[in-house]
């Protein structure tokens, strides 16, 4: 058992994605440590808590990304008749997991523990709360094939609409060094062992028939198309049960044919055809929770937290969006090597389909933002909504919007590890200047950093566009 | 003779469909048993229930005595499986994956599986995922034979190989029976290679298996009559055994099951004919069977 123990950890030490974000999260967490002690005996206190903040979102960025990716090994290793066929199998492989878990947390909590104590007072809440994090992320990535299409878009929508009503600080994803609090212990106590009972329990026993098994293994493409398609027939029941409460026949979903003559935005159309069914959904979800959201507002308008939570409304108005457009384009990505043999050229595929996701993009920012942003305000604050700041900053949550979005299509198309994970250390760094510079923004500031980050877009696009035409599509 | 895998009153379905019905198999230890069906007929889901990848919704399985839901850890021991396709850890070499799928098992016949690598020109140190789909189900077979199995299981193994990687897969199952008491069960379309080394056969059609048994009295049992004579019509040719029938002006051609030549002779004084009794080859009666 012993030899199976070593050959299980090195799974973990082989694979080269694992390594370097875990080499990352240690250089991050020693260098910040330095860092902050090298601002804490130098510099005011004021620059200190700005530094510290800085480092914190860095830190939670990577390992957010670190758990998710141990959600993914973990998919790896139990969606296979392995798991149920090798003797002694499904033990090793949870515990191994288990100790590189309790290996990041007791690092995380090193790392906070190495901080000068001006900085952040370690409780209990914060460790266990770190750890409970972590756990949700990997369950979190254990089902990332299920919520991968509409579903995700429903439950970013009841999240966030949760969120807009507090705020960010409250939920203590970032509250580091906050309150001290028994009560609050003990619920995280309680939800770390429930978590981690569940995810240990379901992967001693998982099996093909269960749910989640073949959303386990959602890439590469080729698995997805099939298993996309499980997932389709799940969603087709309760949309039967809709239709039948409607009173309406399922409809098929026809798909328009291809206008070859027509504009750009015309032929985009063709590329992005939804189920019907999805939308539908979508569209009842929206008329029901709509009235509701805006009498809780009514009702409860202290709760609505706009302009106090910079990282909520940088998650709500540039995140959001993107993430909704990947979702209802994911299940696409099966079928691009069939469209790629239609009897269209490839500049033009390419074309059609970046003007279909950036249309997308613009109708859910826009969703987003009026939902989130200027319907609160037309109840709570309507003066808000008459001053230039306001609607400059929605600009620049837009432009954004379109520079990260932009900067991920250029980034889906790169191979080479190191390359990815350079330019994810950017994409990090870009947001760690919105949820941080920001607040400090005048109108000019705002406007300017907004037209740079379109123009970064666009170059972003150009490039990808170009690297997307040579890229071989598998 | 002991059994390997006792099938009884198998049901299995997926929502309304249903794949397997009633199906009862028994697979003798140490032969080679062949599974042959239709794509979708149920071969796949067949074998999962065997493994107790799947469960069966009612019926029995027992796999060299053990309830495969719940295999012991000895039965593990004894069992190899190669599904149609599986890539797992693309980033590990075929080296290293063969050593962590050795460390499972008490027994592992590292001879065994660095010959199969020779002959099989698997480089020790190719990556998995750089592997093309034939030598990724070369290196499947091979972890599958390492600890030496009593009972192998595959799941149209061969479908991706080339014909030479074929006759080297057959060549080595048929090492495995002859060196050692093996049982093999494995589905394929691939009837010439299922003639070249099953001794037993099963056909399963819409869930149910229409025959199981030994390959020679398969071929024994369903044969090809030429019937020349004028004047004869479809309807005269009715009955269980009958698996096809086509009618020209001056012959028809039946395809029987259960054939004895009293069946020739009966239709010889019938209708003043000759009848020309024909062999089938498995692809042959497996399309017959089909129709």
């Amino acid at each position: 058992m012993k030899n199976v123990f070593r050959h299980v950890f090195l799974l973990y030490a082989r694979y080269k994605t694992f390594m370097i974000l875990a080499g990352l999260l240690v250089l991050g967490a020693v260098g910040s440590s330095l860092l902050l002690r090298f601002v804490y005996h130098r510099f005011s206190a004021a620059l200190l808590i700005e530094a510290r903040e800085e480092a914190t979102v860095f830190l939670f960025i990577f390992g957010v990304w670190f758990m998710m990716l141990l959600g993914i090994f973990l998919k790896r290793q139990f969606a296979s008749y392995r798991a149920h066929l090798l003797p002694g199998y499904r033990k090793p492989h949870i515990h191994a997991a288990f100790i590189v878990f309790l290996v990041s947390v007791a690092a995380v909590v090193a790392w906070l523990a190495s901080l000068p104590e001006a900085v952040i007072a370690l409780p209990l809440d914060v460790v266990l709360l770190i750890a409970l994090q972590g756990i949700v992320f990997s369950l979190f990535a254990l089902y990332l094939g299920y919520l991968s299409i509409e579903v995700f878009l429903l439950l970013i929508y009841l999240a966030i609409t949760l969120l807009s009503m507090t705020t960010w600080d409250a939920f203590g994803l970032l509250g580091v060094g906050s309150r001290d609090d028994f009560s609050r212990q003990l619920v995280f106590v309680c939800l770390a062992l429930v978590f981690l009972l569940y995810l240990r329990r379901r992967l001693l026993t998982l099996r093909e028939e269960h749910f989640e098994y073949p959303y386990l293994l959602s890439w590469p493409p080729k698995e997805l198309a099939r298993n996309q398609a499980r997932v389709y027939d799940l969603f087709q029941r309760w949309d039967g049960l809709m239709e039948k409460a409607l009173g309406r026949k399922p409809q098929a979903t026809a798909y328009p044919t291809y206008p070859k003559e027509r504009a750009l935005l015309c032929r985009s159309r063709h590329w992005d055809c939804f189920e019907q069914g999805p939308m539908r959904r979508l569209l009842v979800l929206l008329a029901i929770a709509t009235p509701l959201y805006v009498w809780y507002l009514k009702v409860h308008p202290e709760l609505y937290g706009f302009f106090t939570g910079v990282q909520s409304n940088f998650l709500i108005l540039s995140v959001a969006p993107i993430m909704s457009v990947l979702c209802f384009n994911y299940k696409k990505m099966g079928y691009w090597q069939r469209d790629m043999m239609k009897p269209v050229r490839r500049k033009n595929i390419l074309k059609e389909r970046g003007v279909a996701l950036l249309t997308l993009l613009a109708a859910f920012w826009a969703f987003f933002t009026f939902t989130f942003a200027v319907l609160p305000n037309m109840i709570i604050d309507p003066v808000l909504l008459r001053t230039p700041l306001f609607w400059a900053y929605l600009f620049l949550t837009g432009c954004y919007a379109f520079a990260i979005f932009s900067w991920i299509i250029f980034l889906v198309c790169l191979s080479v590890t190191k390359v990815i994970v350079a330019n994810f250390i950017g994409l990090a760094l870009l947001s760690l200047f919105q949820t941080l510079g920001v607040p400090s923004f005048s109108l000019e500031m705002l406007f300017v950093t907004g037209v740079f980050s379109l123009a970064a877009g666009a170059v972003f696009l150009k490039t990808a566009l170009k690297r997307w035409y040579e890229k071989e599509i598998e | 003779m002991n059994n390997a895998i006792v099938i009884q009153d198998l049901c299995k379905g997926f929502r309304d469909k249903s794949v397997l019905k009633d199906l009862s198999l028994v697979i003798p230890q140490g032969s080679v048993f062949g599974l042959l069906g239709r794509n979708g007929a149920g071969k796949t889901t067949l074998i999962k229930c065997v493994l107790g990848l799947i469960k069966p919704q009612s019926g029995k399985v027992e796999v060299l005595g053990d309830d495969p839901w719940d295999f012991l850890e000895e039965t593990k021991e004894r069992i190899g499986y190669v599904p149609q396709t599986d890539r797992p850890y693309p980033w590990l070499t075929v080296r290293q994956i063969i050593d962590y799928t050795a460390s499972f098992y008490r027994h592992w016949n590292h001879g065994l599986t660095d010959r199969l690598m020779r002959e099989w020109e698997l480089a020790s140190s190719d990556k998995i995922g750089l592997l093309s789909e034939g030598q990724a189900q070369k290196l499947n077979i091979i972890l599958a034979l390492g600890h030496e199995p009593g009972l192998l299981v595959f799941d149209e193994p061969v479908a991706s190989l080339d014909p030479t990687s074929r006759r080297q897969f057959l060549k080595t199952v048929l090492e495995i029976v002859s060196d050692r008491p093996c049982t093999i069960f494995f589905s394929t379309h691939i009837t010439s290679d299922l003639e070249r080394v099953a001794d037993r056969v099963a056909v399963l059609k819409d869930g149910r298996v229409p025959f199981a048994g030994e390959l020679d009295v398969l071929k024994e049992e369903i044969k090809r009559l030429r019937i020349r004579a004028s004047g004869v019509r479809l309807e005269d040719f009715k009955g269980e055994g009958i698996l096809h029938r086509e009618v020209f002006a001056h012959e028809a051609i039946l395809a029987v099951r259960g054939f004895t030549p009293e069946i020739k002779q009966a239709i010889e004084q019938k209708f003043k004919a000759q009848v020309d009794v024909e062999d089938l080859n498995l692809e042959e009666i497996f399309l017959e069977l089909n129709r």
